[in-house]
């Protein structure tokens, strides 16, 4: 019995007319519905984005797109889902952007990220700085089916790969963030792949 | 099929095993056990927290939907609105200090660095409201994210005890949650109503986030 903004009727009424009100220009609407949904969608971005200054431009690139075409929102779904979905496909467009970008002027082999130090923290932040270590396309594919909910059909559709490849890069990237987690060596050599 | 690779087991996370898979699962403990530990993993990732993002955030994105003529310049209600917010969040930083202060004076610990002569000589003078404005939203995210962080550690090292009980919680938070509903939907526009409906909202969320992962563990 969880409540998210928009779920009860009133709210749901309450929304609504923040959305007409933010549709006709008013900034106060506008920010009260990032007041709302900011974390969320950051924290989308930030997880696709791999790093905090990227996420800040692709949170605020999702925004604008979102209150670009707010005038299009019929409320068919709920507006958390439909500004969840602008956020994904705007963050997802600029890693692409950025790839072609970096591929255009230096062909080199990609840079792998330093490996941030986990150190003994909680388990919340072994998740995220695993996650940030994730090859692009595996965190693609487990962010939007463990961590969103998104179907492999769905992640085929968004990432414009089959729903084949899906699964198995969602398996794969299970299987190396529990290599992470489990231990990683600092010089970057992966713990012993797990088989018995 | 003696063996198992982490890949193949990390299908069987929402998939279900073949006959072969099962008895192989079976007849060896530490596979079983390393498939539980992915399922929680998993279970672990869809229940990862939102992220605040930095301080700072809607200030920028409101000078670039400006730009771009998404959004109105600001109405005097507005920058009148926007000191209130000031003063409210100046309120929430100082309260929640002097509660941060007395809980932890309580737990025996000491106040190293919170509040006093220290703390206010290095808070910077803003030039304009705008600077104002940023400078509290930074500040009550610091406030945030010190107060999220000391409620973990606290957790960690107290064991979860002294009264943090989420079953005890969460009738309070349906009291404040009923009054926030009620106070939002006849003030549609009031940011005040608003924030700390949502605020509610993202607190029972924990809670029951919370009270459910007792339950699985």
């Amino acid at each position: 019995m969880s409540h998210t903004p928009g779920k009860n009727p009133g709210s749901r009424e309450i929304e609504a007319q923040l959305i007409r009100r933010a549709c006709e220009g008013d900034g106060h609407a506008v920010r009260t519905l990032y007041d709302r949904y900011a974390p969320r969608v950051y924290a989308v971005v930030r997880r696709i984005a791999g790093d905090d200054d990227t996420a800040q431009d692709y949170a605020q690139e999702a925004w604008i797109r979102a209150i670009r075409a707010l005038p299009t929102f019929r409320g068919d779904a709920r507006f958390s889902t439909w500004l969840h979905r602008i956020a994904v496909n705007s963050a997802l467009q600029a890693v692409r952007k950025e790839k072609t970008r970096r591929m255009r002027e230096a062909p080199a082999p990609e840079v792998v990220p330093v490996a941030p130090d986990v150190g003994d923290v909680l388990l919340e932040r072994k998740l995220e700085a695993a996650l940030d270590r994730l090859p692009d396309g595996m965190r693609k594919v487990l962010i939007l089916h463990d961590v969103e909910g998104y179907t492999h059909e769905e992640i085929g559709r968004t990432l414009g790969v089959t729903a084949g490849t899906s699964k198995s890069q969602l398996f794969k990237a299970r299987a190396k963030m529990r290599r992470m987690l489990r231990g990683f060596e600092p010089s970057g050599k992966e713990v012993e792949a797990w088989s018995v | 099929m003696e063996r198992m690779k982490l890949e193949e087991l990390a299908r069987l996370v929402d998939e279900r095993p073949t006959p072969e898979e099962q008895r192989t699962l079976d007849g060896d403990p530490r596979l079983r056990r390393e498939l539980e530990a992915l399922r929680a993993q998993s279970w672990s990732l869809q229940n990862l927290p939102a992220l605040l993002p930095p301080p700072g955030g809607w200030h920028q994105l409101e000078k670039a939907l400006s730009a771009a003529g998404l959004i109105h310049g600001q109405s005097r209600a507005a920058v009148w609105r926007k000191w209130l917010q000031v003063a409210a969040a100046l309120v929430l930083f100082i309260g929640g200090t002097a509660v941060g202060w007395v809980t932890s004076r309580e737990a025996g610990l000491q106040a190293v660095g919170v509040g006093g002569a220290a703390g206010a000589a290095s808070f910077a003078q803003p030039a304009s409201l705008d600077d104002a404005t940023v400078l509290v939203q930074q500040k009550e995210w610091e406030f945030r994210q010190a107060l999220q962080e000391y409620r973990r550690l606290w957790q960690t090292q107290a064991g979860g005890e002294a009264g943090e009980d989420p079953r005890t919680r969460l009738p309070y938070i349906h009291s404040f949650l009923a009054a926030a509903q009620v106070a939002a939907e006849r003030n549609p526009g009031d940011p005040f109503f608003n924030s700390f409906l949502v605020k509610v909202m993202e607190e029972e969320e924990q809670v029951l986030r919370q009270i459910s992962q007792d339950n699985w563990n």
